[in-house]
C-alpha cells in the first residue's frame, strides 16, 4: 500500500530527464529572438538572459568532464558543480540588474504625462492655484 | 546536505534569490511603464523558480537516487518555463506592434 502521489513520483524517477533539457533549449532561443525585438526590453536584462546560454554550455562541458574524469554525475563533483552553477548566479544577477527601476530614463512623453497626472492629485496646490 | 560544499550552496541559493527578485523587478518595471505584458513575463519566470527549488531539494538530500524524480521535475519545468517565456516575449512584441499601430494617424 502506498500513496498514489508517491507512486507517480517513483515512476517519474525512471524517466530520462535529458531529452527535456535538450528540448527546452528551442523555446528559450525563441524567447531570446522575440525579446530582443521588444524595444522596451532592458538591454542589460537581455544580456543576462543570453548569458544563461553560456551557463548551459559550461554545464554541458562540466558534466562531460565529471563523467569522463571522475566517473560521476556533475552534481556529485562539487568544484565542477559549483563552478558551472556560478555562471547562472552571474547571469541571473545581470537579469536582475537589468530590470532595476530607472535603469533607463523613461521617454520624455511619459514623464510629461506622469507630471500632469500628479498635479491635480494635490488638493492644496489646486486650491492655491485657483485662489491666485 | 553534504554533497555540496558551503560555497556551492551559496552559489545555488544566490541564483534562486536573484531569480525571485528578478520576477518582482519585472513586475515593478511593468507597473512603471504601465504595460500589462511584463506581468505575463514575470509569471512565465515562475516555473523556472519552482524548477530550481526542485533541484535544490534534490541536492539537500545528497542527490539521492531515490529522489531522481525531482531531476525529472526540474527538467520538465525548465521546458515548460522556457515555453512560457517564449510566449510572454511574443506577447510583448504583439503589444508593441498594437501600440505602434494605434499611435499612427
Amino acid at each position: 500500500m502506498s500513496l498514489p502521489l508517491a507512486d507517480w513520483f517513483e515512476r517519474l524517477g525512471g524517466v530520462d530527464p535529458a531529452p527535456f533539457f535538450v528540448l527546452s533549449l528551442l523555446p528559450y532561443l525563441a524567447f531570446l529572438w522575440w525579446a530582443q525585438k521588444v524595444r522596451a526590453f532592458p538591454r542589460l536584462a537581455l544580456r543576462g538572459f543570453q548569458l544563461t546560454l553560456l551557463f548551459v554550455a559550461v554545464t554541458i562541458v562540466a558534466a562531460v568532464v565529471a563523467q569522463q574524469a571522475f566517473g560521476r554525475q556533475l552534481a556529485d563533483v562539487d568544484p565542477l558543480h559549483g563552478g558551472a552553477e556560478a555562471f547562472l548566479t552571474l547571469s541571473n544577477l545581470v537579469v536582475l540588474l537589468g530590470f532595476r527601476p530607472r535603469q533607463e530614463p523613461p521617454l520624455a512623453g511619459e514623464q510629461v504625462l506622469r507630471g500632469r497626472g500628479a498635479a491635480p492629485a494635490d488638493p492644496e496646490d489646486g486650491a492655491s492655484a485657483s485662489a491666485s | 546536505m553534504h554533497a555540496l560544499s558551503l560555497p556551492t550552496w551559496w552559489i545555488h541559493i544566490t541564483s534562486v534569490l536573484e531569480w525571485g527578485l528578478a520576477i518582482l523587478a519585472v513586475q515593478a518595471y511593468g507597473r512603471l511603464r504601465r504595460e500589462g505584458g511584463w506581468r505575463w513575463l514575470a509569471l512565465a519566470m515562475v516555473p523556472a523558480l519552482v524548477s530550481a527549488m526542485a533541484a535544490c531539494t534534490w541536492h539537500l538530500f545528497d542527490n539521492s537516487e531515490a529522489l531522481k524524480g525531482l531531476v525529472v521535475l526540474q527538467a520538465g519545468l525548465t521546458a515548460l518555463g522556457n515555453g512560457a517565456l517564449a510566449l510572454a516575449a511574443w506577447n510583448l512584441l504583439r503589444l508593441q506592434r498594437l501600440a505602434s499601430e494605434e499611435g499612427r494617424p
